[in-house]
């Protein structure tokens, strides 16, 4: 079914099932990729992703711009993704994804650069990882990004530079990616 | 030279492909729609209350413009009398239950205490402590009074007290004299029929106000352990001990006979039922492993489930050595554990819980370990998915339970 919010929303309220279905589609697909990236794995995500698109459809009533919805399933996810990464709980199940691909045989390689960015994220604090989930996974500019978090373009900035320079600094992705980038970060 | 972008964007490149599963979606949608009719209900009954407030303003102001304030009588003016009283049932002494329905079963649950009317509160004399003005209540209204002698009708507390300690009396909600739950709001209550509260009782402590101008914080609902405080016999209120969570065991310790709950995936959560949201979060009746194993008990999986209704729901813990297994028939009865069950697994190859009468258990569900594939009771046999089985219906011999697999076979005894 079409997913378009201009025209879902107005369904969903309505108490049409397929528009909430469809619109619990979108931003399963808005939010899965930032809250996959963040947590380290799409297992892990699952059940934060489950509960942005809860939120989502509660609160549905409150959108006052359809257009505007992935927007706000992003600030929505951002907020979830956050609380999420401050807890350990995820802890175990953000494992398994790479456990998982390595005994598939998977490609060593890429599974150690998974496991390598996935360590280097997560030793991040929060904010920065979720800052950099929604530039990876949305490719979003610092303005989108200060949306999604809820907070100034220029914090938005400064989280994202902090990440980027806190990954270029980390171990394991400082042998993968090579010497020459750690000289071009201090450029 | 690797740019670290591109690096970043192939490693998360699996991240960023899809979204969630249909069965999540599924999952989602039906919790949404559930919040939503309720917070709906709530709507209504707000209107429906406010509107019942309005009139019942105006008819107050009247008698006081004939009669003028008497005992009972709140800053505002208003006269609280027994009439006043919320009506009480033959489920709660202090509160009617609601009857909500959840899936295909109704359930009689504890009012949420934001969603009670204005209701006075019952003061006490001096010398009462509060666990004794409990149980003169629970007492009181099991004999079919409204109010215990000696005790009066005054003014209601505070928004979000259910206990005033002033000047040696102890005043009590008359709704909610035990508290509410503070992970979901329901008021908790010792059932009529059972026997009355014992001990020294505890409360959460920004549900008491100890004395007029006690500066505590707002009292949140969805937090799962809360600071509690008890009145000892001297009278003073001391600070509830927490216990201590569990050390869990490590990954590596539970080895291969841990039950994995195979999905990958893992199941979806769903809303817990509300049955077991007042077997488990209402102080006094909750099982202490529930208090003590730091479940998260916002939600639940369900890993299996019966003709007969019977369903098995395993709750996320703090680690792989914790779950809980709570089981609801249509009784309702629940059934449940929480521990480290790693010696289980390695000796008897599964946890077992039964319904009903250990000799003649009208059913019988377990989790098992990795391996297994069927189970079988008194000549019935189901597959075991997920870890977990249930069977209906299990006579004498139900007190034998046999489960095959590639793992092998055990047959496990009823200890």
């Amino acid at each position: 079914m079409n997913d378009d919010p201009a025209s879902c929303v107005p369904r969903a309220l309505a108490g049409h099932r397929d528009a909430a279905t469809a619109l619990a589609r979108r931003a399963g697909r808005v939010a899965m990729p930032i809250a996959s990236i963040a947590l380290g794995g799409r297992d892990a995500a699952a059940d934060v992703v489950q509960d942005v698109v809860v939120d989502v459809l509660r609160d549905l009533r409150g959108l006052r711009d359809p257009l505007a919805f992935d927007a706000w399933v992003r600030r929505i996810a951002s907020r979830r993704v956050v609380r999420a990464a401050r807890t350990e709980r995820l802890r175990r199940s953000r494992e398994l994804p790479i456990a998982d691909d390595l005994a598939d045989g998977g490609g060593e390689s890429r599974v150690l650069v998974r496991m390598s960015v996935a360590d280097a994220l997560r030793r991040l604090p929060a904010r920065q990882r979720v800052a950099l989930s929604l530039r990876y996974a949305h490719d979003l500019t610092d303005a989108e990004i200060a949306d999604a978090l809820g907070c100034r373009p220029g914090t938005a900035a400064s989280l994202l530079s902090r990440g980027r320079e806190a990954l270029r600094a980390d171990p394991g992705l400082r042998a993968l990616v090579g010497a020459d980038t750690e000289q071009e970060a201090r450029l | 030279m690797i740019d670290l972008d591109d690096l970043i964007r192939e490693a998360t490149e699996d991240d960023r492909a899809g979204g969630l599963p249909d069965e999540r979606i599924a999952a989602a949608v039906a919790r949404a729609g559930t919040r939503r009719r309720r917070r709906r209900v709530a709507r209504i009954a707000g209107a429906a209350a406010a509107g019942t407030a309005v009139v019942a303003v105006g008819v107050t102001l009247s008698v006081l413009a004939l009669t003028g304030p008497g005992p009972g009588t709140s800053g505002e003016g208003r006269v609280w009398t027994e009439a006043d009283l919320l009506p009480w049932g033959d489920v709660y002494p202090f509160v009617n239950a609601v009857r909500e329905r959840h899936g295909s079963e109704t359930y009689e649950l504890g009012p949420r205490y934001r969603d009670l009317p204005p209701h006075p509160a019952i003061r006490f004399p001096a010398g009462v402590s509060y666990s004794d003005a409990v149980r003169r209540m629970w007492r009181a209204r099991n004999a079919g009074r409204a109010v215990p002698p000696g005790a009066e009708i005054v003014p209601p507390l505070p928004a979000g007290r259910v206990v005033l300690v002033a000047d040696g009396r102890v005043t009590l909600d008359s709704a909610a004299p035990e508290g509410y739950d503070t992970l979901y709001g329901r008021v908790a209550g010792t059932a009529i029929g059972n026997a009355p509260p014992k001990g020294d009782l505890s409360l959460p402590r920004c549900q008491v106000l100890l004395g007029a101008d006690d500066p505590v914080a707002p009292c949140p609902t969805a937090v799962r352990h809360p600071p509690r405080i008890v009145e000892r016999s001297t009278g003073d209120w001391v600070d509830v001990p927490i216990a201590p969570t569990p050390v869990a065991p490590t990954e590596a310790e539970l080895g291969p006979l841990t039950p994995s709950f195979a999905g990958a995936p893992p199941l979806p959560r769903e809303e817990i039922p509300p049955f077991i949201v007042r077997e488990a979060d209402v102080d006094n009746t909750a099982p202490a492993e529930f208090r003590n194993c730091g479940l998260d008990l916002a939600s639940v999986r369900l890993v299996a489930s019966s003709a007969a209704g019977v369903r098995l729901y395993v709750a996320d813990g703090v680690d792989r050595g914790h779950w809980v297994f709570v089981l609801v028939n249509g009784a309702p009865r629940s059934v449940s554990a929480c521990g480290d069950l790693r010696a289980t697994f390695l000796t008897r190859g599964a946890h077992l819980e039964y319904g009903g009468p250990p000799s003649h258990p009208h059913f019988i569900a377990g989790i098992t370990a990795d391996g297994y594939t069927s189970a079988t009771v008194d000549g019935i046999t189901v597959p075991i998915e997920h870890n977990a089985f249930v069977i209906d219906g299990a006579g004498r011999s139900g007190i034998v339970v046999t489960i095959t697999g590639p793992a092998g076979t055990r047959r496990i005894r009823q200890p």
